[in-house]
């Protein structure tokens, strides 16, 4: 494994946020530049798998969807089954099962940075199981709760066990609209007219996913005071989950797509990586006996930092090696 | 002296995702108005920072009569029973013009 991979701009702001908020440094962000950032960041995603799916072939495109499919719904239930294994209870297994199913767009923007830095080409294809990938965990969360709950309680006119209102919450959320809608929008504006806004979203696209990641690196390292409250068996989960993830990942990406060393390492972080945008409002909602401590403690705190630091060259080096 | 009037002021420190529930319940008791203020802090949810939708909570605030007071609180109390990690604390409070708060 070659550690100077990991010197790019994205990598090192996430380090010096998270070093930042280690030495308690008075460094702060203005309230609500993530949220901005992360709007930006999810219509630049989304624009780019549009404007790739206008000349992509479609046999290509349809099977990527099946396989963001298929890890889309598999992995939150190989998740939950390994939570309720370690004795955790039902409902906080189903809503971080839902965090692990789904994906994280920064994880994912890391990973473009380091293949390009690396000028390793990648497929396209995984932008589009990006997009694809938020709602299905959500979904499996919410039957995993309400299977759990079956008996636990009563009939009630409870929102949170109409399924219809839940299925209505999983594809209006925020981040799916944002992806889904942008690439809509990069699929049917004609270049020419695209080109107007382009330099927006992709000349200054990097800068931005470097301002993200330092508040994301601040904000992984305000977590470590959570790691006692969630306990060793969860932060072990942390760091086991996305290695199970990956593995799917790589499986999927080189056996069933076939595609190069820079897309299976893209696929390999869609199956590792755990939501923190779009997956814990809905969560909130859906499951609200769940701790949302133990989930943003685990995606945010454990995952997150994770996949970046140590995560995406270790799945890189094993590609490699399959690869050779 | 200007005349004030006793009223009740519910205060719900809440996740953002549960501001429209919140608004529901203020409506569905005809109360003339409510006002919400973003929040941070940590709690039995842990930490919430505001950086990100899933950390981030308000202040839901809401003033009533006092003979209201107890069916707004059963509804939030259900939000309370399905699971939902509220924190809610009444005070006595004195506004101006009672009818603002009467409607």
């Amino acid at each position: 494994m070659d550690v100077s991979s990991l010197l790019i701009p994205a990598v090192l702001f996430f380090a010096l946020g998270f070093i930042a908020q280690v030495i308690r440094s008075d460094l702060k962000f203005p309230p609500d530049l993530a949220k901005a950032l992360s709007i930006y960041l999810l219509i630049g995603i989304g624009l780019k798998g549009g404007i790739e799916l206008s000349h992509a072939d479609l046999g290509h495109a349809l099977n990527a969807v099946a396989a963001a499919l298929v890890l889309g719904f598999g992995l939150p239930i190989a998740a939950y089954a390994i939570l309720v294994a370690g004795r955790l209870d039902k409902l906080n297994a189903s809503a971080i099962a839902a965090h692990y199913g789904s994906v994280s767009a920064g994880t994912f923007l890391t990973a473009i940075a380091y293949l390009q830095a690396q000028q390793i080409t990648f497929e396209s294809y995984p932008v589009i199981m990006l997009a694809l990938m938020e709602s299905p965990a959500i979904i499996v969360g919410l039957l995993l709760a309400r299977f759990s709950r079956n008996g636990a309680r009563g009939e009630d006119d409870a929102r949170e066990n109409h399924m219809g209102e839940l299925l209505r919450d999983a594809f209006t959320n925020g981040s799916v609209m944002l992806l889904f809608g942008a690439m809509a929008i990069g699929l049917l504006v004609k270049p020419a007219s695209l080109a107007t806004i382009t330099p927006f979203y992709e000349v200054l696209f990097m800068g931005v996913l470097s301002l993200f990641l330092l508040e994301m690196g601040m904000e992984a390292g305000k977590r470590i005071g959570e790691f006692g409250r969630a306990g060793a068996f969860l932060i072990a989960f942390g760091v086991a989950m996305p290695l199970i993830g990956a593995a799917a990942g790589i499986a999927i990406g080189h056996a069933w797509l076939g595609f190069g060393e820079g897309g299976v390492l893209l696929v390999a972080v869609l199956g590792a990586s755990a939501s923190y945008i779009a997956v814990p409002p809905a969560m909130r909602l859906a499951i609200p006996e769940a701790n949302p401590s133990f989930y943003l403690t685990l995606s945010l705190g454990v995952t997150f930092p994770f996949n970046v630091l140590v995560g995406i060259p270790f799945y890189h080096y094993v590609i490699k090696n399959l690869l050779a | 002296m200007i005349p004030t009037h006793p009223m009740k002021l519910i205060n719900i420190v809440a996740n953002v995702a549960l501001e429209e529930r919140l608004s529901e319940i203020a409506e569905a008791h005809l109360t003339s108005g409510y006002t919400v203020l973003d929040a941070r802090g940590a709690g039995s949810a842990g930490l919430q920072t505001g950086a990100l939708e899933g950390g981030s909570n308000i202040l839901f605030m809401l003033i009533v009569p006092a003979d209201r007071l107890d069916q707004v609180l059963a509804d939030v109390e259900k939000l309370m029973k399905r699971g939902h990690h509220l924190a809610v604390f009444i005070t006595d409070t004195q506004v101006l013009r009672r009818e603002k708060f009467s409607a």
